[in-house]
């Protein structure tokens, strides 16, 4: 074979890369990408990744075409791996010689791996079974390991598995041979190639039009079960694969603005980014009426997933006191209550409801409840006009906070008397918990529960070493406050904040990793390095801790008390202890970061609180008059003096709309954007100059509803669409989407293969139409010498498609030697008449009539005669026949030629 | 001997495996979803998780696709062999096949073009494939008929045709007797074979190795005239001279012969002859040894054909017409011309027992001889003694035609060399009994003729001849 090859063996190795090693280069970055998202550990840029991996595959592809002996190359590749090792120990430094070495092993390995696959996609015919399997376990062990799940995402990062699969299954017999680059088989191959990748397409479509129903099913299941999470606040999980390229973030950017993520490791980057993300009013303030600025919680990661490294959040867990709900899709003036948060944070002491009212700027994620520990309830609220510049959606919250709770609790401050006299006191209180002996084990057992082995054990040995074992739960957590806070025998601190801790340009290093770095070696971190350290100590303490992500408050100046500026950089992560009766307190250890405390921006203009209704409306428009801007709405529920009541019977009131704001999507529009049928929320404030009914006591509500105003005077009309409704309805309305788009493009299959087929029965029918068409024109000629012509052209016709076809034989030759022989018609008679006639330009005889009528009634029946009616019919399909009758040349040109 | 069984097997498996149309990737993929299927089942089945709700559906939907891929690829092959096994009935295919030249070949890699007449369609995606059948159930290297072939004014193709090589690595006499045709599936799962009768026969010729200079005088006076292609010089004193005659120039006239012998000559110019004698190469294939039929026979056979066949061709170059009396009767091949029958007589030779050299060599005629090394050292020692030291004599020592495996180039020990043919016997050959009694047998041979010139034991045509 070998000698075979020997003309152009450079040329059919050419040949080769592009067939082979391209899409394996590409599969090999397809899945080096999807490994990427699922393991920490691989992140040093996908690119560099894949050049080594290619480097590797094309090297051993192009050494092994050429024959090389792979014991012995094994054998020097290990050699040449070995001084590389040796030259790397050898670097000065010990930080380099760890991440050099870190990131050497990475590339060898893939290196190699791609040097596998060159061995094996050269010497082993059946290398592409191998290939195919190892990919699919890869893929399918990291899809096991992610956390979105969804029947597209499984199908987008296996289905280019298979696909390669299937194609070097394809390709592999072809390989053996030599491929020819000449241009009639190079067209060939491709078309081959392009063909077979079709034909898998089409399966694949025709499969999944097989499984529609099965696939709802499933969608639905989903949606049923774990989803919960994902309807709620996590509904941007999706958009969230498409974006992971700010996976280094503290936040993930989303269609619908920025949001924290889910979960986080150690070495999560802190945003140094100065948007605003949001601006908050807070009702908390000292006794002396000094605000008192509370952290603003987005999520709290309670699990750590050793696997992947990092905290993560985990909805299922019992007493969770956060949130779970989309104030995207809370009406507005409407009001989410989950009273369960009261007993769900398993605090009684020194708690107190505080009130927030946030606006939401455009870089947030809109779905995203935020406010301080433990918020219950929500009610939207619109955003005055002259602020909607900066802000998208607004809403007020209350939380159920602990007094105990204050963002000046953090341990940098500059000394403050009164603040460290406040913070004694705290202390103190907290003192009164002895330990945990009254509390659910499984609750105990859930927050304490840490890995071991290893990096965590020397984590664990050092927190032994801080504090007995004995000591009270809030001197623990003191004890791991002071080892962050202690100084050298210089007075500098030990530890200090850095926003480049460890190696985020090369977190080729695992997350333990770096923790054990920033604990044992550098004292140098962020956020994420002092909250994860603290954490795995407290909880090797035996101290209930969680990892809580959201935003620290700062507050700027005394111009606007309550209000609070967020901007990116505020992003921020810290523990939250548990100490019974107390409940779930912010404990803060990160060490202060001065670029933090100053401010990107001076805070702005807070906006103009909204004005009290006294009714709102969730209503159906029923008819809309626009000239006069008044429309009659029914409805069956409302808020009444902030009192939400279902009705039991469907109102209709008229509305004057005259000097209402309309707006849709929170947006400001025009009242012709109202139509019939459209859901509406319809607010009125209270106003001086209005006529209000007051609550009347005792008095049903469907009969003050009776007595209201008419028209009801309307100052706010929202939109709210009639998709918004039918989305409500089916609940799964994340779900529903993809199957939309699913449909869209089977829709486009569907339709090509219509198109294709009716292309294709088109022209199936050609001959028998085109006969059709001459006999219409034989009948719709008027008699004499075009009656003829059309007879002529139509004969010609009929006797090619019985199976008479004319060669090289003139059409007089044709008549007499052909087609009278075989059909015994007049042809050759109406043949002599009809070039006469051409060339003579005589009138017509009775006699001539009498010739192309006879022959124009005999064509026909002399055909069927002989063939019968059935092979008659059945030759009208054989198209490649007509399609000869066409590449003759017109009979017309050929007359003239005689 | 055991190895060589075992390679016949091999070989003998090799063709059957070609008619069982089912090929490995269909075996091994069926084998491979079962595994997978039987793994997940057990490992997943009760798995209630999100992850394996989504799983399950995608595995399915994979499975439905593949079986319906594969079920394509399968049926398309199934029906279009069908269709041609009912054209074949119908007598609607013809083939044709063409070696080399269309009779005769250098043995090696030999182009080959197979051409099929009919209707006959090809799988999806899929192939038609041909392969030779020689006598021995011998195969040759499938043909891919890729190509159509058109007629003019057709659309339709009229044949199918495709080219290739094939591997005829033993110089002799081919027997067509069977064209395979083979349905293959796109995905290369079935190959449904069709074996039709068809007769042909072509031969290989020794291979030229670099061309050689090998002096020999004819031996024979039989005065033949036989033309040749080269025009030798004619030499000799009365040659270039002739008797005057009027009209020659008197300037020409040789003074010097007249003043020694009276007689009046004149110088004519050298000419050049394109006549020539002929001479005689014996070339013996006797062997003294007990030999089977067996591969290294073939192989040592084949390296004897390729010596003899140069040793030829060197000979020729010195302007005679040099013939090579037979020492066995040969098969005759129809339509072969007297012109090249030696070349054909040496290709179509085997080994021999019955007529020994001895009695085989015509002393008196001889004008090169050329022996094995597998001939006995007596009979060596005979001839040589019967010989005129004059005629070149050639001994092939074979025990060094299959290569020692230890036997490497330093670019060996890192690039696998170029594969040829014989590798296989490299090692077996190194312990087998035949190469010892060869070597042995050489050394006397060498011992006997140490005293005679003009003759050599040698595996290269280097003859330091004068």
């Amino acid at each position: 074979m070998i000698n075979f090859f020997k003309q152009g063996r450079f040329q059919q190795l050419l040949i080769r890369w592009v067939l082979v090693v391209v899409p394996t280069v590409v599969i090999g970055y397809i899945t080096l990408r999807f490994l990427n998202f699922s393991y920490t550990s691989l992140r040093t840029g996908i690119i560099s990744q894949t050049v080594y991996f290619s480097l590797g595959l094309l090297l051993a592809y192009s050494l092994y075409y050429f024959g090389a002996r792979w014991i012995i190359s094994l054998f020097l590749l290990w050699l040449v791996y070995l001084l590389f090792e040796r030259i790397i120990n050898r670097l000065p430094g010990e930080f380099d010689v760890f991440y050099a070495t870190a990131r050497f092993q990475l590339y060898s390995t893939l290196f190699f791996i791609g040097w596998v696959f060159g061995l094996l996609l050269v010497r082993l015919r059946w290398a592409y079974l191998i290939l195919f399997a190892l990919l699919a376990i890869v893929t399918l062990a990291s899809t096991s390991d992610t956390v979105d799940i969804s029947l597209s995402y499984i199908l987008v990062h296996l289905l280019p598995v298979v696909v390669y699969g299937l194609y070097l299954f394809f390709l592999s017999p072809l390989l053996t041979e030599r491929i020819n680059i000449d241009f009639k088989r190079t067209r060939k191959f491709v078309i081959r190639v392009v063909l077979f990748v079709l034909l898998v397409l089409l399966a694949f479509v025709a499969t999944e039009s097989l499984f529609k129903g099965e696939l709802k099913a499933v969608e639905k299941e989903l949606a049923a079960r774990g989803a919960k999470g994902k309807d709620g606040k996590d509904g941007g999980g999706k958009n969230k694969d498409d974006n992971y390229d700010d996976r280094n973030g503290l936040m993930d950017k989303t269609d619908d603005g920025y949001r924290l993520k889910d979960t986080m490791r150690v070495n999560s980057k802190m945003s140094q980014s100065d948007k605003l993300m949001f601006c908050s009013r807070l009702d908390n303030y000292f006794p002396d009426g000094q605000p008192a600025p509370l952290y603003f919680v987005f999520h709290y990661l309670t699990r750590y997933d050793r696997v992947k490294e990092s905290f993560t959040r985990d909805i299922n867990v019992p007493s969770l006191d956060e949130i779970e709900v989309d104030p995207a899709k809370i009406p507005m003036y409407y009001t989410y209550v989950d009273t369960t948060i009261f007993r769900k944070a398993m605090a009684s002491k020194l708690r107190k409801i505080t009130e927030a009212q946030v606006y939401l700027s455009e870089n947030t994620w809109k779905h995203a409840v935020l406010g301080p520990s433990s918020v219950f309830s929500v009610q939207t609220i619109p955003v005055e006009k002259d602020f909607q510049k900066t802000f998208l959606s607004a809403y007020r919250i209350f939380s159920f906070t602990s007094e105990l709770n204050n963002a000046y609790f953090v341990y940098n401050i500059s000394a403050s008397p009164s603040l460290e006299k406040i913070q004694e006191q705290r202390h103190d209180e907290l003192r009164k918990v002895r330990d945990y002996r009254f509390v659910d084990r499984k609750f105990i057992d859930y927050y304490t529960d840490t890995p071991t082995g290893g990096i965590y054990d020397s984590i664990y040995n050092l927190a032994y070493g801080l504090v007995s074992k004995d000591a009270k739960p809030v001197d623990k957590v003191l004890a791991v406050r002071d080892f962050f806070l202690k100084r050298n025998e210089n007075g500098k601190r030990i530890f200090r904040y850095t926003l480049k801790a460890g190696a985020i340009d090369d977190p080729n290093i695992p997350s333990s990793k770096m923790l054990y770095d920033f604990l044992f070696k550098t004292h140098a971190g962020y956020c994420t390095y002092y909250a994860g350290a603290s954490l795995f100590m407290l909880r090797a303490l035996g101290v209930p801790t969680r990892f809580t992500t959201g935003f620290a408050t700062i507050n700027r100046s005394d111009k606007n008390k309550g209000w609070y500026w967020f901007y990116a950089s505020q992003a921020h992560a810290w523990t939250q202890v548990f100490f019974p009766g107390y409940g779930w307190i912010d404990f803060d250890m990160t060490i202060g970061n001065e670029d933090q405390q100053g401010a990107p921006k001076p805070d702005g203009t807070p906006p103009l609180p909204p004005p009290e209704p006294w009714l709102v409306l969730n209503a159906k428009a029923e008819s809309v008059v626009a000239e006069r801007k008044q429309l009659d709405a029914s409805f069956n529920s409302l808020i009444y003096f902030n009192n939400p009541y279902e009705l039991n019977q469907t109102f209709t009131l008229p509305i004057d709309a005259s000097l209402c704001r309309v707006l849709y999507n929170k947006r400001d529009t025009t009242f012709a954007a109202i139509k019939p049928g459209d859901s509406l929320i319809i607010v009125s404030y209270k106003d001086e100059a209005k006529k209000i009914p007051q609550p009347m006591v005792g008095a049903t509500i469907e009969a003050q509803v009776r007595s209201f105003p008419k028209p009801i005077i309307a100052d706010e009309i929202h939109i709210r669409g009639k998709e918004i409704e039918k989305k409500k309805d089916n609940k799964g309305g994340k779900a529903a989407k993809p199957q939309e788009k699913t449909l869209t493009w089977q829709e486009v299959a569907w339709f090509t293969a219509k198109v294709a087929s009716g292309i294709v029965i088109l022209l199936l029918f050609f001959p028998m139409l085109y006969l059709l068409y001459r006999l219409f024109r034989v009948a719709s000629a008027s008699k004499g010498a075009a009656k003829a012509d059309q007879v002529y052209r139509a004969a010609l016709y009929r006797f090619h498609m019985a199976g008479i076809e004319r060669d090289v034989e003139t059409p007089l030759e044709y008549a007499q030697k052909k087609v009278d022989p075989i059909l015994s018609t007049t042809f050759e008679e109406f043949m002599r008449m009809y070039l006469r006639l051409k060339y003579t330009q005589q009138n017509l005889s009775a006699d001539d009539h009498d010739i192309i009528d006879r022959f124009s009634r005999n064509a026909g029946p002399s055909i069927r005669r002989k063939n019968g009616f059935f092979k008659t019919t059945l030759n009208y399909f054989n198209l490649l026949r007509a399609l000869r009758y066409f590449q003759q040349p017109e009979p017309a040109p050929e007359i003239q030629s005689l | 001997m055991n190895t060589v069984s075992l390679s016949s097997l091999i070989k003998s498996s090799s063709y059957w495996s070609k008619l069982a149309g089912i090929r490995w990737p269909l075996v091994l993929s069926l084998l491979i979803f079962w595994l997978a299927a039987f793994w997940l089942k057990n490992e997943y089945q009760s798995d209630d998780s999100n992850l394996w709700l989504v799983m399950k559906l995608f595995l399915l939907f994979l499975q439905y696709a593949i079986v319906g891929l594969f079920a394509i690829s399968l049926l398309t092959a199934v029906i279009t062999w069908t269709y041609f096994l009912i054209l074949l009935r119908n007598k609607k295919i013809t083939l044709q096949a063409k070696f080399g030249d269309g009779q005769k070949a250098e043995a090696g890699w030999v182009p080959l073009s197979v051409m099929m007449t009919g209707p006959a369609l090809r799988p999806l995606l899929g192939t038609i494939q041909a392969r030779l059948i020689f006598a021995g159930n011998r195969i040759s290297e499938r043909i891919i008929l890729d190509a159509n072939v058109f007629q003019p004014k057709e659309l339709w193709r009229h044949s199918i045709r495709g080219s290739g090589q094939t591997l005829l690595h033993d110089r002799g006499i081919y027997d067509v007797e069977k064209i395979l045709i083979t349905f293959c599936d796109m995905l290369g799962l079935l190959s449904l074979p069709c074996r039709i009768p068809f007769s042909q026969q072509l031969y290989t010729l020794p291979q030229p190795l670099t061309e050689k200079n090998v002096k020999a005088q004819p031996h024979s006076t039989e005065e033949q005239k036989y033309r040749i292609e080269v025009p030798k010089r004619v030499e000799g004193e009365y040659v270039n001279y002739k008797e005057f005659e009027t009209g020659d120039n008197i300037q020409r006239i040789v003074w010097k012969i007249y003043a020694k012998s009276g007689q009046l000559v004149v110088r004519i110019p050298e000419i050049k002859d394109p006549y020539a004698s002929h001479l005689y190469l014996y070339v013996s294939f006797f062997h003294g040894f007990h030999l089977n039929e067996g591969v290294f026979e073939t192989e040592l056979l084949n390296v004897y054909k390729d010596l003899v066949r140069n040793l030829f061709e060197a000979v020729q170059k010195n302007g005679y017409d040099v013939r090579i009396p037979q020492d066995q009767e040969v098969p005759k091949l129809s339509g072969l011309g007297d012109r090249k029958i030696e070349l054909f007589q040496i290709t179509a030779a085997s080994w021999q027992d019955k007529n020994a050299p001895s009695s085989y060599v015509k002393p008196n005629k001889a004008a090169f001889v050329c022996l094995s090394s597998l001939t006995p050292a007596n009979e060596v020692e005979l001839i040589a003694k019967n010989l005129p030291s004059a005629v070149p004599m050639v001994i092939v020592k074979l025990s060094t035609a299959i290569a020692s495996p230890f036997h490497l180039k330093i670019k060996d020990i890192f690039f696998k060399p170029e594969k040829k043919p014989s590798d296989s016997l490299r090692q077996p050959w190194l312990f087998s009994s035949l190469r010892k009694n060869l070597v042995h047998n050489e050394s006397e041979i060498e011992r006997a003729l140490r005293n005679r010139s003009n003759c050599w034991l040698t595996d290269t045509l280097e003859l330091d001849n004068d």
